[in-house]
């Protein structure tokens, strides 16, 4: 059971009490009992401060993961985008030429009334009228890929980007003025605004975060309804509550909102990424995210951003450093 | 009557043959070459007013190639076809007089069009050739995407 501290490099606290009790043998009574007890105590110590450096590397090595993943990602997202833009291109050219070309196909048809029997002009003119479906209908498929291509793009081109100061009312209203064309429409906007310091982050992707609650509080609502943004300090968070008076979220689907992909809205309307995208970016600013909804009530969703954020100012000041100040 | 001269390149087959459908009843003569040398060369016998070509090519991309055109040819316009990942790669190039724009891809097939002839009329109307005159719908002048 004792090995000599040598051997194993890291003593327990048996071996380390087996070793002093070894040693002062030749000691007297008192003497070695002090000794001990110091030594003990020596090693509570050193035991606690281990705990203590284990759960900070534990929780730093859970910090890179994610960032790494996240990295990986974007660049994963970046290169699917760009492989896909070129065969992209193509389609949506060649889906234009078709049209083009049935509608040459169509005049010469106009124009060979002399040549075709009567029936034979209308076979041909159906033929063409479903062709030129058919291209129509590609072409909404081809758009749809467009932007879905367009949304992993901005998704992943968040990865980079500048610390800021930002003053969370200013943000929010830009967010209201960029989606006010989606949401004009079928809501009435109801702020209550409270006094906020100004926080750390990526307010870009904030807006991105806005956008997205704002256009899914307005979807979520059939006719007209309210959309409420309030903000609070709480508990050193600055909080940010965006309500709506839609259709609420089933409880069945509650636990997979936040899912790549994963949409309630009909074919050809939702890409699922916005409620994903919402908490990758919530995530990069160490905040919280939660929601609360009632089915024919409404839908709430809950952003909270530190007020003090440590890892944020440690990125901060090695973004300064980077750059070249000081 | 001369009509003006594009030039596609692209390492991308499939690409040029849906620009040579895309723009089959254009009047203006077209060239498709793969391969950014054998456009350099090309241009000796057959120069073009107007160059489209991918930023991303094997062997030459896009910058060197026009960076080639631009000592032999100065006065024909550059138009890079490039997805948005390479903007930063870009800018400095543009601000430079490297290349006079480029295009996003996926381009939207009307506006290639719209940017072809314009950018085709600028550069004959330049060089004192007037272009036929064209019926052009007030579409907007986008640039691609």
């Amino acid at each position: 059971m004792a090995e000599g501290l040598e051997e194993s490099g890291m003593a327990s606290p048996d071996q380390v009490w087996l070793e002093a009790h070894r040693r002062e043998s030749d000691v007297g009574p008192t003497l070695r009992n002090d000794r001990v007890r110091v030594l003990e105590e020596q090693v509570m110590a050193l035991s606690e401060e281990l705990k203590i450096v284990y759960t900070e590397l534990k929780d730093a090595q859970l910090r890179m993961y994610a960032h790494e993943r996240l990295a990986c990602l974007g660049e994963m997202t970046t290169g699917i985008a760009h492989e896909i833009n070129n065969p992209l291109t193509y389609v949506m050219f060649n889906l234009s030429s078709l049209e083009s070309e049935l509608q040459a196909l169509s005049e010469c048809v106009d124009n060979s009334g002399s040549v075709t029997s009567d029936a034979v002009q209308l076979e041909l003119k159906d033929t063409i009228a479903q062709c030129n479906t058919i291209v129509h209908d590609s072409v909404d498929g081809i758009e749809r890929i467009r932007e879905i291509v367009r949304n992993l793009k901005e998704f992943a081109y968040g990865q980079t980007p500048i610390l800021e100061h930002f003053d969370i009312s200013r943000n929010i209203e830009m967010s209201l003025k960029l989606a006010w064309n989606e949401i004009r429409h079928k809501v009435d906007v109801v702020k209550r605004f409270g006094e906020t310091p100004r926080l750390l982050g990526y307010p870009k992707q904030m807006n991105q975060v806005f956008i997205n609650l704002f256009v899914n509080a307005a979807q979520a609502i059939s006719g007209h309804g309210e959309l409420r943004i309030e903000t609070e300090v709480k508990d050193g968070y600055v909080w940010v509550h965006v309500s709506d008076t839609g259709g609420g979220i089933p409880q069945a689907i509650q636990d997979r909102i936040f899912d790549s992909f994963f949409t309630t809205k009909p074919s050809g309307e939702g890409t699922g990424l916005g409620l994903g995208v919402v908490r990758e970016i919530v995530k990069r600013h160490y905040g919280k995210l939660t929601f609360s909804s009632e089915e024919g009530k409404g839908t709430r969703f809950s952003i909270g951003l530190l007020i003090e954020n440590p890892q944020l100012e440690t990125l901060l000041a090695k973004q300064k450093k980077e750059k070249g100040y000081v | 009557m001369y009509k003006g001269r594009i030039l596609f390149v692209d390492d991308e087959p499939l690409i040029l043959q849906s620009i040579k459908c895309l723009l089959r009843r254009e009047p203006y003569a077209q060239d498709y070459i793969l391969n950014p040398r054998e456009a350099l060369a090309h241009i000796d016998q057959y120069p073009p007013e107007v160059i489209i070509s991918d930023f991303r090519m094997p062997e030459l991309d896009g910058l060197e190639f026009f960076a080639e055109v631009q000592k032999k040819q100065p006065q024909t316009a550059r138009i890079i076809l490039t997805g948005y990942a390479d903007m930063e790669l870009l800018q400095p190039a543009v601000t430079k007089g490297l290349i006079h724009r480029f295009l996003f891809k996926p381009v939207s097939p009307t506006a290639f069009r719209h940017i072809l002839s314009r950018e085709l009329e600028v550069q004959l109307q330049a060089r004192g050739q007037q272009p036929e005159p064209r019926s052009e719908d007030a579409s907007l002048y986008l640039v691609g995407g």
